[in-house]
């Protein structure tokens, strides 16, 4: 049998790696949000009372964070899959590495400006 | 002559055994692990050429894939002169550093040899002579014109480190690979009129050349510099310019 190894590591080689990490776990993370999202949802069908005292929770400190993680994982897995994407179209082969970083700074940058426009 | 004392952590079948090995420090990994060999004879590693042409001596040290026959012990002076040597990944296992290629092989026989040859050795079974044939005239008029193309995946050594690097095939066992996909698009690049479908069809599939997820890393640590994932991508590329099927192939 082969042994499966990793895929997630912290000594990882080139930005590839990076950008194929952080997909995967954004990845992760999206569909955990997804199932989440609906799950909170379904405080509608409790009525008003239920849903307010929701929308209190939800603006609370901790979850405001969580919603920028949110933004920087929406982002940062939307922008990479527009560089795989191009990259399977045979695009930016070259520039593939700083194709990610852009797109990392962009997905901070962006979040930086959704966290000020949420204050 | 001066030497330094290497401190080699070394993954051993069941248990890791640190060895101290006295050597140059202008010496080479492979140097250092076969003073330790010479230590413990029943330390398991492959080698033979000593000069990154065979690509079997394969290994990770600190957690990254070399050839140690072509990697300095010097680079490993920031890290107090202490090497981790384990065995590729994604491999099965023999015994300590070494791995079993054998399924690695396979799969390169698979797509069929990258390298095709103008000329071939006979045997003339009436005179019981060797000779040497020109396998046609007509497929040497067909060797492009350009060849820097694919200069660089004539350099493939087989070794294995872009198996054991890439985070795909850690994750799915059947993926076909970064050498396999890239011994592909050396066919694709320089068919000399051989059929191509048989050879695209072996990749073309959810567990060959869509399964890439671009990391690069068997790029990164290609001992030969060839670039496996920018040809498959290149080649990804070729397929989806070509509406149809990868029968059209043929017909360009």
């Amino acid at each position: 049998m082969i042994k499966q190894s990793d895929w997630f590591e912290l000594k990882y080689q080139s930005t590839g790696k990076l950008a194929f990490m952080m997909h995967r776990l954004s990845g992760i993370g999206l569909v955990a949000y997804l199932y989440l999202h609906l799950i909170l949802l379904n405080t509608l069908r409790q009525g008003p009372q239920a849903w307010d005292s929701f929308l209190q929770i939800m603006r609370s400190p901790i979850v405001q964070v969580l919603d920028a993680v949110l933004l920087f994982g929406i982002l940062i897995h939307g922008l990479n899959g527009l560089r795989l994407t191009l990259m399977g179209f045979g695009a930016f082969l070259r520039w593939q590495g700083a194709f990610f970083w852009f797109s990392l700074i962009l997905a901070a940058a962006l979040t930086t400006w959704g966290v000020l426009a949420m204050r | 002559m001066s030497t330094v004392s290497i401190q080699l952590h070394i993954k051993r079948t069941t248990q890791w055994q640190d060895f101290q090995v006295s050597i140059s420090p202008d010496a080479y990994v492979l140097d250092a692990l076969e003073a330790a060999g010479a230590q413990d004879e029943s330390l398991l590693f492959r080698h033979a050429c000593h000069h990154a042409s065979c690509g079997s001596c394969g290994l990770r040290i600190n957690g990254r894939e070399y050839l140690p026959c072509i990697t300095p012990l010097a680079n490993f002076e920031k890290s107090n002169w202490r090497l981790r040597l384990e065995p590729l990944r994604n491999f099965p296992l023999i015994g300590d550093l070494l791995v079993d290629f054998k399924p690695f092989m396979n799969r390169l026989d698979l797509i069929g040899l990258p390298l095709m040859r103008s000329a071939q050795q006979t045997v003339d079974h009436q005179t019981g002579m060797n000779e040497i044939k020109r396998i046609q005239e007509s497929q040497d008029q067909d060797l492009p014109i350009l060849a820097t193309g694919f200069n660089s995946l004539e350099n493939c050594i087989e070794c294995g480190l872009c198996m054991s690097a890439c985070p795909i095939v850690g994750s799915d066992p059947h993926f076909s690979g970064p050498a396999l996909l890239a011994a592909a698009g050396r066919i694709a690049a320089e068919p000399r009129r051989q059929p191509l479908t048989e050879a695209l069809k072996k990749v073309d599939h959810d567990h060959g050349l869509w399964r890439c997820h671009g990391a690069y890393e068997c790029t990164e640590v290609c001992p030969a510099g060839v670039d496996p994932a920018r040809e498959i991508m290149s080649l990804r590329s070729r397929l989806l310019r070509r509406p149809g099927s990868i029968r059209e192939i043929d017909k360009g």
